[in-house]
C-alpha cells in the first residue's frame, strides 16, 4: 500500500488573469518504506505538491491521501492530529525552536501530542545522528549541520508514517549535507521509514530509491535507482523540452 | 507548552523583568494603598477601644445634624440625674471641643497645621479617662495644663514651662504639669490635646456650667446595655446614651469613612498605573508574537493545535503576572511602611502596631496583576494561533496586525459615545458621567491612534529630518513602519500626560477664577486668619477694631446645618459687611434680589444657583435644622457669587444656633487714605500677643495662599500620575529594545554601508523622541479637552474662567520627550554596539 498519494490534484493560486496553476491534475503515489525524491525546476510545483499531501496547504481540486485517509476532507483539527501523529517534517531552515535545547526539540512533537517517548528508540535515533554530547545545547550553539541532524532525529523519533523533507540540505555545505542524506538513507534501509524529499540537487536526489520529476505543475517523468550523472542528463532533457524554464539552482 | 512558555521567559530575561516591572508598580500601588489604610484603620480601632475601655455608658445631647462638633452642650444638672440612676458607680461630665492652639517658646504653633487641637477637661476618675499620664501630674489649678506627648516633643516643651495656649476665649499662658498619652498612642490620631481642669476647660471653651459629654462607669455586675436603657429612660429624647462599645465603633467609623475616601482617591491613580501597565503588556506581547511568527508556524507544523499555541503565550503571561503580583504585593507592603514613617515625619505619627495585610489585599493585588497581564496577552495569543503552519516554510516573515476597518469603526463609535458622555457630564455637572466619558474617550483614542501615526509623525519629524539628515529620516521611517507599535507605545504616555494636562488646566482655571472673584467680590483690604481649624477665637476681632487706621472689622464664621436629609455648609457675616452701599462692606456677593442688610436671627440669604434649583424666592421660609434643633429661616436675599458659600446668615443668628460660635477669619477695612501696609504691620504686631497663630494678609497675599494650596494639590496629583508615566517610559524602553533586536540584520547592513555608531544611536534615540512626543501631544490635546469639560462640570464650585496653561503644557511635552529619549539610551547603545558581521548574518 502507498504511504501517501495524490489523485488528480490541482492547485491554483490567485484568480482570473493572474491565476497560477501550481499543480495541474497530478496523480502520484509514494510507496511505504521507500525514499522518494521530487525534483523539478523552480516553480514546477514540487513544494506545493508536498505541502498539499502533508495537509499544510489545501488543494483546489483532487484528493490527497496519507495512508488511506483523505487529507482534503479533513478539518483543521484533524489535520493537526495527522501532522502530530503520522507525519514528520524536516525543513530547509528554521527547524528548531530557538529557546529549547536539542533534546527538547527532538521530543517536542511527543510533548505536543502528550504521548510517551520510546526511550530505547530515542537513544537509538540519537546515536544514529551522533548527537549524544550536544543534547543540552540550544540551536544557536549548534552548527547548521548539527541543527539539521536534530531536525532529522525529531522527525524519526515519532516513527511517523511518512517524513516530508523540504530541501533538507539546501543550507548546508556538501559534507554536512551528505551526512544528513546518509542518515535519511539509513532510516529507510534499517528502519523501513518512508521519506519524501523535495530537492533540486542531483547529488541529494541520488540518495533516493525513486525520483519523480515535475515540470509546469505536472509529473514529467520518473526514475528509479538514480545516479547523479543520470539525473543531470535527465534534467537537461527536461529543461530542453520545457524551455524557456531553466534548471534553476535557486531554491 | 509550559516548557516553551518558561523558556521564552528565561531566555529573554531583560524583556520579562521589564514587563513584570510595568505590572509590579501598579500592583504595589494598589497593595500599598490597602495596607496603609487598613493599618491606619486598625490602629485607630485599637486606640479607641482602649481609650473607651473604662467607659460603660456615655451621654450626649441628641443632634439631628450629626458631626461630632455640632452638638449642644449638656446642662450640669443632668449629671445629678444620672448619678441617681441605680447601677451607676461613678459619672463625670467632661468638656471636649475643637479649638486650642499650643505655641512653643518662639511663639510658633506646635504640631501639624492641618490637624485639629482639642480642648478637653482632665477627668478625675481614672476609669473614665481616655488619657494616661506619661509623666508629671494631673492639672489641679485652672492655669495648669497637661499636653499630649507628641506635641510636647514637637514643641520642645518641658514640665514646669509656661506654655502659651490659644483657646476660643483668648490666648493665655498655662503651666505644663503633665504629659499624656492617648491609650498607647502619643497623641489622638495626629491631633494635639490641651487638657485642663474641669473648671479651667469650662472657662476656656465657654462652657461654664455645661458639659459636652457625661461618662459613666457601671457598678460591677450591671450590664452596660441595661444601664444604657435605664439612663436613656431617665433622660428622655433630648439626650442619647451610648455604650462604650458603640462610642468606640462610631469614632472608628468616622475614621474608616475618611480612610475610605483617602483609599478611593489613591486607587483611582493606582488604576491609571495598572491601565498603562496593561497597554504595555499588550504591546509587548503583540510585538513578540509577531517576531515569533516562524516559531508559531513550526509548532503548528509539528502538530501543535491552536489551543496549545494560545496556551504557550497565556502561560507566559500567567507566570509574568504571578511574579509581578507577588513582587507588587511585597513592594506595596514596603510602600506602606515607607508612607507610614513619612506620615510620622510630618506629624501624623501612628502608634506602633503591626501592618494589616487583609486577605482582600492579597486577592485584589494578585487578581489585579494577573488579569492585567493575562487579559492583555489574550489578543496577541489569538493572533499567534491564527498563524498557518505553512508560514514555517514560506517566507512570511511577520504577522503584523493590519489596520482593520472594524477596529476603526469600534474606535469611532466608542469615541463618539465618550465625547457625548463627557459633554453631557459637563452640561449636567455630573462628575460620574464625565469620568465615564473620559475613560471611553481615552480608550477610543488608543484605538484610533494607529491611523493618525503616519501624518502626525511626518509633521512632527520635519525638523528632525532637517536637523539630523539620514538618521532623522530613518528614525521617522522606523516610527511609521508599524503604526500599531508606535501608537500603542505612545498610548501609555498619552494616558499619563492627559491626566496631568487636565489637572494643570483645572488648577490654572481655579487660580484665575479665584483671582477674579477676589478682584471683584473682595472689598476688604486685609484678611486676618490662622489657616487652621481653630479659627481666631472670639476676642481677636474686638481687639483689631481698636487698632489705629482700622475702619471696620467684619468677622466670618462657619458651620453646618441640615435641609431635609442633606447636610449643608453655612457662612455667617454681619449683614452690613455684605451691603455694597455701605462704605465698610467687606464682600460683594452680587445681590440679585432682596437685601443682605436685612439679615436678622430668622433670616438667611441663599445663592441664585440654590434658589433656582429649589424654586425658592425672597420671602420663602426654609426648614433648616441645627444641632440645637429646628430653626426655620426666611429668605431675605438672593445673591449670585457663591465663592463664600451658598447659605449666609448673620453673626447673631450663628451665635444663637451654634454652641461654639467663634470667628474663623476677619475682614479688615482700612480708613480711607491710610496706608494698608502700615495698618497691616500694626495688626501683625498686635496679633503676636493676642493670637500668635493668626496672620494678616492683603488681597495679593491671600490669593497667593490659595494658589499655593492649589499648587500643592496639583503636585500631589502629578506625583501620583508619575508612576504611570514611569511605567509608560518602561514601555518605550521595551519597544525600542524589541525593535532593535528585530532590525539586527538591517542595522548590520546600515553599519556595513558606512553608518557610524553615533548615527545608529542617534537614529534610535530620535525614534524614541518621535514616539514620546506623539504620546505627549495626544495626551495634552486630550487632557485639555477633558480638563475643559471638568472645569465646566465644576462651574458651580466657583470656576468661572477657563485658563489654558500653554507654557506648562509645552514644557510638559518637552519633558516627556526628553524622558522618552532617556528611556531609549540603553537600546540605542545596544544597537550601536552590534557586531556588523553577526548582525548581517542574523535573520
Amino acid at each position: 500500500m502507498a504511504a501517501a498519494r495524490l489523485e488528480h490534484g490541482s492547485k491554483i493560486y490567485g484568480a482570473g488573469g493572474t491565476a497560477v496553476r501550481a499543480l495541474d491534475d497530478v496523480t502520484v503515489s509514494f510507496a511505504a518504506g521507500r525514499f522518494t525524491a521530487i525534483m523539478g525546476p523552480s516553480g514546477s510545483g514540487k513544494s506545493t505538491l508536498m505541502h498539499c499531501i502533508a495537509g499544510l496547504d489545501s488543494l483546489t481540486s483532487g484528493t490527497a491521501y496519507i495512508g488511506d485517509e483523505d487529507v482534503t476532507a479533513m478539518n483543521e483539527r484533524a489535520r493537526t492530529r495527522l501532522r502530530r501523529e503520522r507525519i514528520g517534517f524536516i525543513f530547509q531552515s528554521f527547524n528548531l525552536i530557538p529557546t529549547l535545547t536539542a533534546i527538547e526539540n527532538i521530543v517536542l512533537p511527543e510533548r505536543l501530542a502528550k504521548t510517551k517517548v520510546d526511550k530505547s528508540w530515542l537513544e537509538t535515533v540519537i546515536s544514529q545522528v551522533h548527537l549524544k554530547d550536544r543534547l543540552t545545547h540550544t540551536p544557536t550553539e549548534l552548527s547548521g549541520g548539527q541543527q539539521q541532524r536534530v531536525a532529522v532525529a525529531r522527525a524519526l523519533v515519532g516513527r511517523p508514517q511518512i517524513i516530508f523533507a523540504d530541501e533538507p540540505t539546501g543550507n548546508l555545505d556538501s559534507k554536512a549535507g551528505a551526512e544528513i542524506l546518509r542518515f535519511l538513507r539509513r532510516a529507510v534501509d534499517e528502519f523501513n521509514q518512508t521519506i519524501v524529499m523535495v530537492s533540486h540537487d542531483p547529488v541529494a536526489a541520488s540518495y533516493a530509491d525513486r525520483i519523480v520529476f515535475l515540470a509546469d505543475g505536472q509529473v514529467a517523468d520518473e526514475m528509479t535507482n538514480p545516479t547523479p550523472a543520470a539525473i543531470l542528463d535527465h534534467l537537461k532533457e527536461l529543461s530542453e523540452a520545457s524551455s524557456p524554464v531553466s534548471t534553476g539552482m535557486e531554491s | 507548552m509550559t516548557l516553551i512558555a518558561w523558556r521564552s521567559i528565561v531566555c529573554h530575561k531583560l524583556r520579562s523583568i521589564l514587563l513584570a516591572l510595568c505590572v509590579v508598580i501598579g500592583v504595589a500601588f494598589v497593595a500599598g494603598t490597602f495596607v496603609l489604610t487598613d493599618t491606619i484603620k486598625n490602629v485607630f480601632t485599637q486606640v479607641f477601644d482602649q481609650a473607651y475601655n473604662g467607659v460603660d455608658v456615655s451621654v450626649r445631647t441628641r443632634s439631628d445634624v450629626g458631626g461630632a462638633w455640632a452638638r449642644a452642650p449638656i446642662p450640669a444638672d443632668v449629671l445629678t440625674e444620672i448619678r441617681a440612676v441605680p447601677g451607676v458607680r461613678v459619672a463625670e461630665g467632661d468638656v471636649f471641643t475643637l479649638g486650642g492652639r499650643i505655641f512653643d517658646a518662639a511663639n510658633n504653633p506646635v504640631g501639624n497645621q492641618f490637624a485639629p487641637t482639642f480642648l478637653a477637661s482632665w477627668p478625675t476618675e481614672s476609669a473614665l479617662n481616655s488619657f494616661t499620664l506619661a509623666s508629671g501630674t494631673a492639672p489641679q489649678a485652672n492655669d495648669e495644663v497637661v499636653i499630649d506627648l507628641e506635641a510636647v516633643t514637637a514643641g520642645n516643651l518641658a514640665i514646669g514651662d509656661l506654655v502659651r495656649i490659644q483657646t476660643t476665649r483668648g490666648t493665655n499662658d498655662f503651666r505644663l504639669v503633665g504629659v499624656a498619652k492617648f491609650g498607647t498612642a502619643n497623641n489622638l490620631g495626629g491631633a494635639s490635646a490641651v487638657l485642663l481642669t474641669m473648671a479651667g476647660a469650662q472657662i476656656e471653651a465657654g462652657r461654664v456650667g455645661l458639659f459636652d459629654d457625661i461618662a459613666i462607669s457601671a457598678v460591677d455586675g450591671v450590664d452596660p446595655d441595661t444601664l444604657q436603657d435605664r439612663i436613656q429612660a431617665v433622660l428622655g429624647p433630648k439626650f442619647e446614651a451610648l455604650t462604650g462599645t458603640e462610642l468606640s465603633t462610631e469614632t472608628s467609623g468616622t475614621i474608616n469613612d475618611q480612610m475610605a475616601f483617602f483609599s478611593t482617591f489613591l486607587l483611582v491613580f493606582a488604576a491609571i498605573s495598572l491601565l498603562v501597565g496593561a497597554s504595555i503588556v499588550y504591546n509587548t506581547f503583540a510585538i513578540v508574537v509577531a517576531q515569533r511568527t516562524k516559531e508559531m508556524a513550526l509548532l503548528r507544523a509539528l502538530g501543535a493545535d491552536g489551543r496549545q499555541v494560545i496556551g504557550s503565550i497565556l502561560i507566559e503571561s500567567v507566570v509574568i503576572g504571578l511574579l509581578a503580583s507577588a513582587l507588587g504585593l511585597l513592594g506595596g507592603i514596603g510602600l506602606a511602611i515607607g508612607l507610614k514613617s513619612l506620615l510620622g515625619l510630618i506629624g501624623f505619627s501612628l502608634p506602633a502596631g503591626s501592618l494589616v495585610i487583609l486577605p482582600r489585599t492579597i486577592i485584589v493585588s494578585v487578581i489585579g496583576g494577573m488579569s492585567v497581564t493575562v487579559i492583555s496577552a489574550i489578543a496577541p495569543a489569538l493572533r499567534a494561533a491564527r498563524v498557518p503552519p505553512l508560514a514555517a516554510v514560506r517566507s512570511v516573515t511577520m504577522i503584523s496586525p493590519q489596520r482593520r476597518r472594524s477596529f476603526l469603526a469600534v474606535g469611532a463609535v466608542v469615541g463618539v459615545i465618550g465625547v457625548a458622555m463627557t459633554i453631557s457630564g459637563a452640561r449636567s455637572t455630573s462628575l460620574v458621567r464625565l469620568g465615564l466619558g473620559a475613560f471611553c474617550t481615552l480608550c477610543a483614542m488608543s484605538l484610533l491612534a494607529p491611523s493618525i501615526v503616519a501624518p502626525f509623525v511626518h509633521v512632527l519629524a520635519a525638523p528632525v529630518r532637517r536637523l539630523r539628515g539620514l538618521s532623522g529620516q530613518l528614525a521617522e521611517e522606523n516610527a511609521t513602519r508599524s503604526a500599531h507599535r508606535t501608537a500603542n507605545t505612545a498610548a501609555g504616555l498619552m494616558i499619563g500626560t492627559a491626566v496631568i494636562a487636565a489637572a494643570l488646566l483645572l488648577a490654572s482655571s481655579v487660580t484665575t477664577s479665584t483671582t477674579k472673584i477676589l478682584d471683584r467680590g473682595m472689598r476688604a483690604d486685609l484678611i486676618v486668619g490662622t489657616g487652621g481649624l481653630a479659627g481666631l477665637g472670639s476676642d481677636v476681632t474686638a481687639s483689631l477694631r481698636a487698632v489705629d487706621g482700622v475702619a471696620n472689622v467684619a468677622p466670618f464664621r462657619h458651620g453646618v446645618f441640615k435641609i431635609g436629609d442633606a447636610t449643608k455648609q453655612l457662612s455667617a457675616m454681619e449683614g452690613a459687611a455684605l451691603d455694597v452701599t455701605d462704605p465698610n462692606a467687606a464682600l460683594d456677593l452680587d445681590l440679585v434680589s432682596g437685601s443682605l442688610r436685612a439679615l436678622d436671627t430668622d433670616g438667611i440669604a441663599v445663592s441664585e444657583k440654590i434658589a433656582k434649583s429649589k424654586g425658592w424666592k425672597v420671602g420663602d421660609t426654609i426648614p433648616a435644622v441645627f444641632a440645637t434643633g429646628p430653626h426655620p429661616l426666611a429668605i431675605r436675599g438672593i445673591f449670585r457669587s457663591n465663592a463664600f458659600g451658598d447659605y449666609v446668615v448673620s453673626i447673631a443668628t450663628h451665635e444663637l444656633l451654634y454652641p461654639d460660635s467663634f470667628d474663623m477669619i476677619a475682614f479688615v477695612q482700612v480708613v480711607d487714605g491710610t496706608s494698608i501696609s502700615e495698618v497691616k504691620s500694626t495688626i501683625t504686631t498686635r496679633l503676636a500677643t493676642i493670637a500668635p497663630a493668626a496672620k494678616a494678609q492683603d488681597r495679593v497675599e491671600y490669593a497667593g495662599v490659595i494658589q499655593a494650596q492649589i499648587t500643592q494639590l496639583l503636585n500631589l496629583i502629578t506625583a501620583l500620575v508619575l508612576l504611570a508615566i514611569i511605567i509608560a517610559l518602561l514601555g518605550v524602553l521595551i519597544t525600542m529594545l524589541l525593535s532593535v533586536f528585530e532590525r539586527t540584520h538591517e542595522l548590520g547592513l546600515l553599519r556595513a554601508i558606512g553608518m557610524d555608531r553615533r548615527d545608529v544611536r542617534s537614529m534610535v534615540r530620535w525614534e524614541a523622541a518621535i514616539i514620546s512626543t506623539f504620546g505627549a501631544v495626544l495626551g495634552v490635546a486630550l487632557g485639555v479637552g477633558l480638563g475643559y469639560a471638568l472645569t465646566r462640570t465644576l462651574r458651580d464650585q466657583g470656576i468661572s474662567t477657563v485658563e489654558i496653561p500653554f507654557r506648562s503644557l509645552v514644557f510638559m511635552i518637552l519633558l516627556i520627550t526628553v524622558a522618552g529619549v532617556g528611556a531609549s539610551l540603553y537600546p540605542a547603545r545596544r544597537a550601536s554596539r552590534l557586531n556588523v558581521l553577526t548582525a548581517i548574518a542574523a535573520q
